[in-house]
């Protein structure tokens, strides 16, 4: 036996302890709140992320499986906006017939998102919750104005992705996300620099919003209006992660030059 | 502090496995050390590089990423499952024949993938190919006699299918 429970947890082979945790697996979003509510309580759905984090040491006294919670699974048209269930997978998001007739170009963008096993796993919510600087998912809602919707103890609220607006404190459960439709609108995407930078490109009318992803400790938004010099954007933000993986500089300079491409004739614009 | 045990039901290979779990325990141990199913090797532990990638209810899933208890209920096929009767399933075959491994390590992993991709699409393109076996990674031997064996592997099973 190369593995053994030990008082400090389930030790893997990579040694890493993950330290023992309760389960609990509600019926329903009432009682995943409930269980939330419980000091150092974290929620699990795909687990790509927690499972990394608690071998790297993190740890949680109660893990809430929400996977089982149907009804945030559902994908709905409403109009003028498409709801998407927080444990929508992304491959559902890549192949779902109705995000393909409604938001076309936010398909293809999202499949471009991690790799197959990842993209099986993981989920819409577990995404934009993870608070990953790399992870591009917040990136794209928030050019498009998408509304995240929480469920909290005292009842729903929205925030709107990609205004700054903090998320709502634990115990709040994000259960959709409302996503705006509007013919007029296109969206771009570049990760092709990924881990240095990616860039989301959303144009209406005469302005664009420009979103990054990891250059920053979580995504910055700005906007430009048609006759500006698209490159012009870098200055719009503040010091990029300056590291081995690539300097501020270069990560600033490349935020203006993939939006500029975008704009001079992206895909989806 | 720990979780109760939890009761963990599921096919590995076609066969039900019951047994208890802890909260904490991932599942590629317990495919290794309680099923004695070793093909299923385990590298960066971080659920990145693939080699432990298994098939659960038909996606190829990172098995040091899963916690035994999600896999309630689930359907799982591991490389031990692949071959019949001393048969090698297609993709064996094919990685055998394009030498598409050289230190073997990684080379469960990307048979369980390539599975999973020709049981979805029985004939897919190379573009196909290599954007789904890049999720998973092979340190010595390089890519392209992977590809060309998961080519070979469809054309394999397309033969048999037709004969």
């Amino acid at each position: 036996m190369y593995t053994h429970a030990t008082d400090a947890g389930w030790i893997s082979r990579s040694h890493q302890a993950i330290a023992p945790f309760r389960l609990v697996r509600p019926a329903s979003i009432e009682e995943a709140l409930e269980a939330a509510a419980e000091e150092n309580a974290s929620f699990i759905a795909g687990g790509i992320d927690l499972v990394r984090r608690m071998r790297g040491g993190d740890r949680w006294q109660t893990l809430v499986d929400i996977s089982g919670l149907s009804e945030m699974k559902v994908t709905s048209d409403e109009g003028d906006h498409l709801r998407i269930g927080a444990l929508t997978s992304h491959w559902e998001i890549e192949t779902g017939e109705l995000i393909r007739k409604r938001l076309p170009n936010l398909q293809a963008a999202w499949r471009t998102i991690g790799n197959v096993r990842i993209r099986m796993a993981g989920t819409l919510g577990g995404n934009i919750l993870a608070r990953e600087a790399g992870y591009d998912g917040l990136v794209l809602l928030g050019v498009m104005g998408a509304e995240l919707v929480f469920v909290t103890s005292s009842g729903e609220a929205v925030v709107i992705a990609g205004t700054g607006a903090p998320l709502p404190d634990r115990p709040a459960l994000l259960t959709s996300v409302r996503i705006p439709i509007s013919a007029d609108t296109g969206l771009a995407f570049d990760r092709s620099l990924k881990p240095v930078v990616s860039v989301a490109v959303c144009k209406s009318g005469d302005t664009a919003t420009v979103g990054v992803g990891c250059a920053f400790n979580s995504p910055r938004y700005s906007t430009i209006r048609q006759g500006e010099d698209a490159q012009s954007i870098s200055s719009h933000f503040p010091d990029a992660i300056d590291n081995p993986m690539g300097g501020a500089a270069y990560r600033s300079r490349m935020v203006g030059v993939l939006a500029a491409r975008m704009l001079a004739g992206g895909n989806g614009l | 502090m720990s979780g109760e045990l939890v009761y963990l039901t599921c096919r590995v290979n076609g066969e039900e496995v019951s047994l208890h779990v802890r909260p904490e325990e991932i599942f590629v141990d317990v495919l290794r050390d309680r099923l004695a199913a070793t093909g299923t090797k385990v590298a960066c532990d971080l659920g990145a590089c693939g080699a432990c990638t298994i098939i659960v209810n038909g996606n190829p899933t990172a098995s040091c990423g899963l916690f035994a208890w999600q896999a309630e209920g689930a359907d799982i096929q591991t490389i031990e499952g692949l071959a019949n009767n001393g048969n090698l399933d297609p993709v064996q075959r094919a990685f055998v024949e394009n030498s598409a491994f050289q230190c073997g390590y990684c080379t469960p992993g990307m048979i369980m993938l390539a599975r999973a991709l020709i049981d979805r699409d029985p004939a897919p393109s190379r573009a196909d190919i290599r954007n789904w076996m890049g999720a998973n990674i092979c340190r010595c031997t390089g890519y392209e006699m992977i590809i060309e064996a998961v080519e070979k592997a469809a054309a394999l099973q397309q033969e048999a299918c037709n004969e």
